[in-house]
């Protein structure tokens, strides 16, 4: 709250002629700052009562879903017990740490990369490469799983650091979708930031590289929060490539331990499952929170340079 | 990104289906895309000059299980390797049929998976289990249903550890007495109804795509079913019974239940436990995997057989659990000891048992546990006279036409005898096209 | 130009360690005689020095790692699929022909009756290599006799037996026991092992017992048959299996083969394929746009609702507005299904709104579930990617907007939408491409279905995706390369869509 407030407080301050019409942000007129607060309550509750319910089946002693029945039947924490007294749920949220942090770092670097050259650099190609990279995104994956499964299945043979059971060879299997489109977010973005900033490095004899990691990338933090926050979430829940990667139990990630607690018997684990899923979004949600201050810096704080 | 958070969906969406395999890719290795296949055989040539893959690197057998059984196996899987001076490693597949065919397919399989009999027929399809040997002794040991289960073309692929059918699960502060027919279920139910004391007389999974699985005693009663029996008991894909007049008989009564308001597509699997478990319904058509959240929740309950139905004995499906031997194994006498010798065993079976609370497939087993245990005895009755589900790929082609048919039926969306004769043609054609 | 050279210095460590993986890659990939991946790295090694030791190529100096994952990720995926399209593979159809006469002979051996059968220890001769020499099988039958088998037979053996407790040979002269590790390391030789025995052959079974086994099935090169000794019947190759030549049906296991287009004439002579397609498309095409316009409208509205600086404690209301994309869609999607239950006792949406609406099983309603789903799956993703668009907007863009006197509509309207439809609008096009095919979400909720007029082929909200799945891989004996076939046909079709959709936001694009 203090980070998100104080971050709001800086820019605001200008408009200080009238304390009761704060003219800020588009809006001209705010006569009813209520109504707005009103918006935001309705917002939540559209965001957030349905998942009321799967609270609601975590924390009911038979863990089932009831979506007519606002409180449960009973209190129990007998489905939290269900998870971890047979189940190495913690390394699970462990290891889905790891890997979706760095999955989600490399992701983000390659999509920049990749982005700053589609909009700052000229080349030919460039229009049909930005098209195809966003028309490969568009098979449909029915078989291009099994591709995958056979390549990483010979590739560990040999290089058994890569191969199954690894969280490296899971990681390098999920940057293939590192450009897709990351890169056009990305790019979109670097398009809005005045190129000026870049060129008047130039004519200090700076190279395009130092230009690239110095000046240009600060500017674009806001977007490579929100590219990070999506790749992140992405690999987080992320089940199917990991399901094949990740055989031991100790070694697997959330999205594999808890779809094979809910394929374990019919859906005895349904108020487990439930648990382990509303565990598994904290993370999600801090840090999400925790790159507000980012979020909100970036370009304004560049463009006051 | 968005795609792959969702991706993950489609998945279990699909094995909640039953259906054979998933979208996301199944199987794997085309053998005759020749740049790939050359790879792979170079590859797979001389990989132990390099070092093996990791996951084998140090371990003589691998076991697939679900999460649920994988304390278990471990334990056996332990004594199996101390006796024989040898590392186990008992590793978790979240859908152990798609992912065993898939990595057996890619040469990455293990030496030994745990799963449902009906599996069987696909997987020798697709040349990914053995058959295993058993004298005649050890055979005897098993209920003759639960050895049936385990064969394909008169070949045994796996030993047995349980079997698993569907009953009737009352509320007994309900229903207090077993009921014989289903009659008096949809009478004492709908009198509950009326009091308030229930909100639903009878609960079966229906959905609105239906659940072949569930419906099937209903057409079983009347001499229906899906496929009809070869002599020698192997159920006949050249002949399916779902539009025969069996089958419709049982049809007709499933619509007049929907008409009645007892049966609707609006109760699903979710459904039948969250009203059970609240103690709003005296009976359930249900399995033995409903029984640890009934216990839970509090329901004091009560195990019986199906009842009859128009003065027709209802059977369901016998379900089989049971170990099988990957045709590709690695560590292949391993994996046949193991199989052959520790899972025939009372000891393993009970453990399993506890873990499952299914009855054990060796009737030794079964036989000690059944003194303790008065559910288990209860769900072996149950299963009496059960034929089990087919094992045979056709089966495959099944469970989507048959279960919308009987969705259909107790919807009031078509008479029985249409709607199945519909479904039997679909499904004849569908098996055709594999053929 | 001093302080360019650590850059310098880390510039080219950074290739050397790259080169260096890369040639370590390549000794393995040697060592293991892969000859193809060698090449390939060595492609990869080169492309490295020229792009990253030169000045040259700027641009594919950013380029170029993601593009060597799209490459092996996401293009060789689709040239695997375009391969596949070409073949029968699917169930049934796995391995080749020889791998199919070989499983279906081995898998044929079957007990011969009232055989003996017999305790067993696996040796080899004394003296011999315990990995290569031949094995012979030590027996020990029901009687307690003991006998030694190997590929000349069976003799009797005597001399200096000694037997544990379960009969089990420990030690014989003139032969060595193998331990269990040993046998197990020549698993293959055992399994190829066959003692010649009265009636078939004794074959091992597991570490400890051997029974006597008769194959069934027996393959004739010449003729190419596969014959049943039981009972007579002969099967010959056809259609990729084996059938009998009487019509009595063909045995399991078949094989792989190359098939040219035929999976692509099939599916276009397809008649449930045709007689579905035209009303499947339709709303295959709806539903993305609706699904995206929706989303979209609803992230925009919100992002522009929490971006505002007079809003106290946004950060946490913004963290917690993503929960629903944060969740595992199984969960929340099942929590939609049950919301939409047309019995007010289960369904919430009836309950409160008090109706009686068949949401799941009418063909419209079902198609409004699913649109108000993935509205609430799917907003909390246009909210992100417009909460970071949005920060593009220089704070005195919009003072001078407010300046010149623009309502706050306005602003939004000419001045907000324009430059974050810069950023997201190619973002649309994908996200229409990501639900045109979005399988998850329809076999969760409906599975296609309702399924009208006593079928199962065609749901009222299937895809193209959902419909092939199941015309090819879910009702069906799985087939993958008609499964591939289709796949292309629907990649077609996007493509040639989202082609369109960029006319459009192409004028977008490139604006400053």
């Amino acid at each position: 709250m203090s980070i998100t407030s104080s971050a709001a407080g800086s820019p605001a301050s200008s408009g200080k002629d009238t304390p009761i019409k704060p003219v800020k942000a588009g809006r001209q007129r705010d006569p009813y700052g209520w109504l707005r607060y009103v918006a935001i309550a309705l917002a939540l509750v559209f965001a957030l009562f349905p998942i009321w319910f799967i609270v609601a089946a975590a924390i009911n002693p038979a863990g089932n879903l009831n979506t007519t029945q606002w409180l449960p039947n009973g209190l129990s924490l007998g489905n939290y017990g269900d998870l971890t007294d047979a189940r190495p749920f913690w390394s699970w949220y462990k290891n889905t740490l790891i890997i979706a942090g760095f999955g989600s770092l490399f992701a983000v670097f390659i999509g920049v990369c990749a982005a700053y050259a589609f909009s700052r650099l000229r080349f030919a190609g460039r229009r049909p490469g930005l098209m195809t990279l966003l028309l490969i995104q568009m098979f449909p994956s029915l078989l291009t799983f099994v591709a995958l499964l056979r390549m990483f299945g010979d590739l560990g043979d040999v290089i058994p650091q890569i191969g199954f059971n690894t969280a490296a060879g899971l990681i390098l299997a999920y940057l293939g979708g590192a450009m897709g489109g990351n890169v056009w977010l990305l790019k979109g973005y670097f398009d809005t930031v005045p190129k000026e900033l870049d060129e008047a490095a130039k004519v200090d004899g700076a190279s395009h590289a130092r230009i690239f990691f110095t000046i240009t990338m600060p500017l674009i933090t806001p977007i490579l929060v929100t590219v990070g926050m999506i790749q992140f979430i992405g690999l987080f829940n992320e089940f199917l490539l990991a399901s094949v990667f990740l055989r031991d139990v100790d070694s697997q990630t959330l999205g594999v331990g808890l779809n094979a607690l809910l394929t374990a018997d019919r859906n005895k684990y349904f108020g487990a499952f439930c648990v382990g899923a509303v565990l598994a979004s904290a993370p999600i949600v801090l840090l999400y929170l925790a790159f507000q201050k980012q979020l909100v810096g970036g370009l304004t704080a560049g463009s006051v340079k | 990104m968005h795609k792959r958070a969702f991706s993950a969906v489609a998945l279990v969406g699909v094995s909640a289906l039953a259906l054979a395999a998933c979208g996301s890719g199944s199987g794997t290795g085309t053998a005759s895309s020749a740049a790939s296949s050359a790879a792979t055989s170079a590859a797979a040539a001389a990989p132990t000059t390099t070092g093996a893959p990791v996951r084998d690197a140090a371990v003589d057998l691998v076991i697939w299980c679900d999460q649920d059984r994988k304390p278990i196996i471990d334990k056996y899987a332990k004594l199996f390797g101390d006796a024989q001076n040898i590392k186990v490693a008992v590793q978790v597949s979240t859908d152990v049929r798609k992912d065993f065919k898939d990595a057996t397919n890619a040469g990455k399989g293990p030496d030994v998976i745990v799963g449902a009999h009906d599996w069987l027929g696909e997987l020798v399809q697709n040349q990914a289990v053995k058959p295993i040997n058993l004298s005649a002794d050890m055979q005897a040991k098993f209920p003759a249903e639960a050895m049936a289960a385990t064969k394909f073309n008169g070949q045994i692929y796996g030993v047995p550890y349980a079997v698993e059918n569907i009953g009737i699960v009352r509320n007994t502060a309900l229903a207090p007495e077993a009921p014989k027919t289903f009659e008096e279920m949809v009478t004492l139910g709908s009198q509950l109804v009326k009091d308030g004391k229930a909100t639903n007389a009878v609960l079966l999974t229906v959905s609105k795509t239906g659940d072949a699985y569930h419906s099937y005693p209903f057409l079983k009663a009347f001499g229906g079913g899906v496929f009809a029996q070869k002599p020698n008991g192997d159920y006949d894909p050249a002949q399916v019974i779902v539009g025969s007049a069996g089958s419709i008989q049982g049809g007709d009564q499933l619509a007049a239940l929907g008409k009645a308001g007892i049966l609707s597509t609006n109760v699903d699997g979710g459904i039948v436990d969250q009203v059970f478990d609240a103690g709003k319904a005296p009976y359930a058509m249900t399995g033995p995997w409903a029984i640890d959240k009934a216990k839970k929740a509090g329901i004091k309950y009560g195990i019986s057989p199906l009842p009859t139905i128009a003065g027709k004995q209802m059977t369901p499906f016998l379900g089989v659990q049971m170990f099988y031997v990957s045709a590709k194994a690695k560590n292949d006498a391993f994996a046949q000891e193991f199989v052959t010798k520790y899972v025939t065993q009372k000891d393993l079976q009970i453990d399993m048992y506890n873990i499952g609370k299914r009855p054990p497939a060796l009737t030794e087993a079964y036989t000690q546990v059944s003194a303790t245990d008065p559910d288990i005895k209860a769900w072996f009755e149950a299963g009496k006279g059960a034929l089990p589900m087919p094992n045979i790929p056709a089966m495959n082609s099944v469970w989507g036409p048959l279960g919308q048919a009987t969705a259909d039926i107790i919807a009031q969306k078509a008479t029985a005898a249409d709607r199945l004769k519909a479904a039997q043609t679909e499904i004849e054609a569908n098996i055709k096209k594999a053929g | 130009m001093t302080s360019r050279s650590p850059w310098l210095v880390l510039k080219w460590v950074a290739i050397a360690v790259a080169l260096a993986l890369v040639l370590w890659g390549a000794g393995k990939f040697a060592a293991a005689g892969n000859l193809p991946m060698v090449i390939l790295l060595g492609f990869l090694g080169l492309a490295i020095l020229a792009i990253y030791a030169t000045r040259r190529a700027v641009p594919m100096k950013y380029l170029f790692p993601g593009l060597v994952f799209l490459l092996a990720l996401q293009v060789w995926p689709i040239v695997f699929t375009l391969m596949t399209s070409l073949t029968n593979y699917g169930d049934g159809h796995m391995e080749t022909k020889e791998a199919s006469v070989k499983y279906l002979v081995a898998q044929s051996v079957k007990e011969v009756p009232d055989a003996p059968r017999y305790t067993m220890s696996v040796g080899v001769a004394q003296g011999g290599d315990v990995t290569t020499s031949p094995l012979v099988l030590l027996l020990t039958d029901k009687a307690g006799k003991t006998y030694v088998g190997s590929t000349d037979g069976v003799k009797d053996l005597t001399d200096g037996v000694t037997k544990n407790d379960a009969g089990k040979i420990t030690a014989a002269t003139g032969y060595q026991v193998l331990t269990g590790r040993e046998v197990n390391a020549r698993s293959k030789d055992l399994s190829a092992l066959a003692v010649p025995f009265e009636g078939g052959g004794i074959k091992p079974s597991g570490l400890s017992e051997a029974f006597v086994g008769k194959a069934s099935l027996q393959y004739d090169a010449a003729a190419d048959r596969i014959i049943d000794t039981a009972t007579g019947k002969r099967y010959g190759p056809q259609h990729a299996q084996w059938v009998a030549e009487d019509g009595s049906g063909s045995l399991a296991t078949g094989w792989v083969e190359n098939v040219g287009l035929r999976n692509y004439t099939d599916a276009l002579t397809n008649e449930t394929l045709r007689n579905g397609f035209v009303k499947i498309l339709i709303w295959n095409l709806i539903f993305p746009l609706i699904s995206v316009l929706s989303t979209f409208l609803l992230g925009m509205a919100f992002a522009l609702l929490f971006n505002d600086d007079r809003v106290r404690g946004k950060g946490l209301w913004r963290s917690l507005l993503i929960l629903p994309y944060a969740l595992p869609g199984f969960v929340t999607a099942l929590v939609w299904r049950q919301m939409f239950n047309q019995d007010q006792q289960f369904g919430l949406i009836n309950k409160t709104l008090h109706l009686n609406i068949d949401w799941l099983g009418d063909p419209t309603w079902a198609k409004v579930a699913i649109l108000i789903t993935n509205l609430w799956l799917g907003f909390p993703y246009m909210f992100l990617i417009c909460t970071g668009a949005l920060q593009a907007i220089p704070s005195d863009v919009k003072e001078a907007a407010k300046i010149d006197g623009a309502s706050g509509m306005r602003t939004i309207r000419s001045i907000i939408m324009p430059l974050v439809l810069v950023a997201v609008g190619p973002l649309l096009v994908a996200s229409y491409a990501f639900n045109f095919n979005n399988f998850a979400l329809i076999y969760l909720l409906t599975s296609g279905g309702p399924f009208e007029g006593n079928q199962t082929q065609v749901g009222s909200t299937d895809l193209l995706i959902t419909y092939a799945f199941r015309l090819a891989i879910g009702g069906v004996t799985p087939n993958y390369g008609f499964a591939a076939a289709i796949s292309m046909f629907i990649f077609v079709i996007i493509a040639i869509i989202s082609l369109q959709g960029f006319r459009q936001t192409a004028r977008l694009e490139d604006v400053n």
